[in-house]
């Protein structure tokens, strides 16, 4: 077959090709095309099946979910880059108010929640009182290092329902919902400390680039130990924890000390690189 | 069609009518792209998310130099890609093909398994292929992607691209319809 042969057949290849795209049927591709029927036949064919073997979505809950937080984050730029502190403002009053309000209906509660451990009762007011906390925390580095004590609260939970579990009777639903939880933490801890680093959040406004530069290093320095031991204790205790866990929590344990591993190593460069700019 | 100059400007603006389609037009296909190469529905679902709160987070970096939007989401959506194979290269990750498992979207494990059996065989057999026709499937029949958004990808003439996406097809017949062939 001459050059010009074969580039004439790619080319009738990408045309019929662009037609499969469009809804066009082979039968259609090749009557334009009868003259390459032996040559284009086999290869449309091929490219039927490999879109049959790519017909895959992801779940509606999983997309919806990903595009909320997605339109979140970009609302929330949006009123960082405009200035508007009066949503600012309105937002972060309904955040003090929401904590009062908590406070003053549910004030014991909250406190006696503290300790509490997933599956406990107070469990949920725990979770909803840190929201709160870090929602209130205006200073990113407040709220990284709030984040990372979040984190090891998440790994002791998991602890505890390692401690607590035993072959015969493990509640896994709840060790796989503690290690969700400790991922997501984890992502939360990587973003603060990747926004830090590149400035992102701050370079809209003189006001929040003084705060920037109110940073002082030996903050970062502080934080980044605080991560490191955080990360380096928690790994230990989890893979001492993984050898006694029932074989039907390891594979999840193990996922969560890998995904906590690689999010505090990122967290930690992400504020050294910082500091060294 | 959309003009990419205003939809980059409407993005940089935070425009919710145009953060919206472009969320729409190009979710799936990078989630078709990243588990095509990963071969994973769990850390696709994780990358494919990482992707669109990364570019939420640079939209103001984003430079209109001809490239389309959705090209720069690819790009993005290939760097994780590289970063997660790296790591995954240096350490032997868990093996999350593991039914028990749950994925972060909640579905059913042997759902999951099932699904992911008609991409890990056409990945099997696409990483028989080259570099360079694997990255052509990836961009052209998983993304998506037009002929010249793929050329500007892989720093390559649309030309060639077309040659490389013609020999990558002739390839995968031989790989995946012989056997059924033979039957």
């Amino acid at each position: 077959m001459s050059d010009t042969e074969k580039s004439k057949i790619i080319d009738v290849f990408e045309d019929s090709l662009e037609r499969i795209f469009a809804g066009e049927n082979i039968e259609g591709c090749l009557e334009i095309y009868h003259d390459y029927v032996d040559e284009l036949k086999p290869l449309l064919e091929t490219v039927l099946l490999v879109r049959q073997k790519l017909e895959i979505h992801p779940s509606s809950v999983y997309k919806t979910r990903v595009k909320e937080e997605f339109l979140s984050i970009a609302q929330q730029k949006k009123i960082r880059a405009s200035g508007n502190h009066l949503a600012w403002r309105s937002a972060l009053s309904g955040a003090i108010l929401a904590f009062m309000v908590l406070i003053l209906f549910m004030g014991s509660t909250v406190v006696a929640s503290t300790g509490s451990m997933p599956g406990q009762v107070l469990y949920p007011v725990k979770l909803t009182s840190e929201k709160v906390w870090l929602t209130l925390q205006t200073d990113k580095l407040a709220k990284l290092e709030f984040s990372a004590k979040l984190a090891n609260e998440r790994v002791n939970e998991l602890i505890y329902l390692l401690g607590n579990s035993n072959v015969d009777n493990v509640d896994i639903k709840l060790i796989y919902e503690a290690s969700d939880r400790l991922e997501e933490t984890l992502n939360l801890v990587e973003n603060l400390a990747s926004t830090i680093h590149n400035g992102a959040d701050y370079s809209e406004t003189s006001e929040t680039a003084t705060i920037v530069s109110s940073i002082q290093d030996k903050n970062r320095v502080r934080l980044m130990r605080a991560l490191a031991l955080y990360a380096v204790t928690s790994s230990d205790i989890l893979s001492q924890q993984m050898q006694k866990a029932p074989q039907d929590v390891k594979s999840a344990l193990e996922k969560a000390i890998n995904e906590m591993m690689d999010s505090f190593d990122r967290a930690i460069l992400a504020i050294e690189q910082g500091q060294l700019k | 069609m959309h003009n990419n100059d205003d939809l980059s400007r409407q993005l940089k603006n935070v425009d919710e009518t145009a953060l919206n389609r472009l969320y729409e037009e190009n979710f799936e296909r990078i989630y078709r792209y990243i588990l095509l190469k990963v071969g994973n529905q769990m850390e696709a679902e994780d990358l494919t998310q990482q992707v669109f709160l990364n570019a939420i987070r640079s939209f103001s970096t984003f430079e209109d130099r001809g490239m389309p939007v959705s090209a720069w989401l690819f790009r993005i959506a290939h760097n994780l890609v590289v970063d997660l194979l790296r790591k995954k290269s240096k350490r032997e990750s868990v093996s999350l093909e593991d039914p028990r498992v749950k994925s972060v979207s909640g579905e059913d494990a042997l759902d999951m398994v099932e699904r992911n059996f008609n991409i890990n065989e056409l990945r099997q057999a696409v990483d028989q292929l080259t570099d360079a026709q694997k990255e052509v499937i990836h961009l052209r029949f998983a993304a998506e992607l037009s002929i010249g958004e793929v050329a500007r990808l892989m720093g390559r003439s649309e030309g060639a691209v077309k040659a490389l996406q013609h020999s990558a097809i002739k390839a995968l017949r031989k790989i995946l319809v012989r056997p059924v062939d033979n039957e």
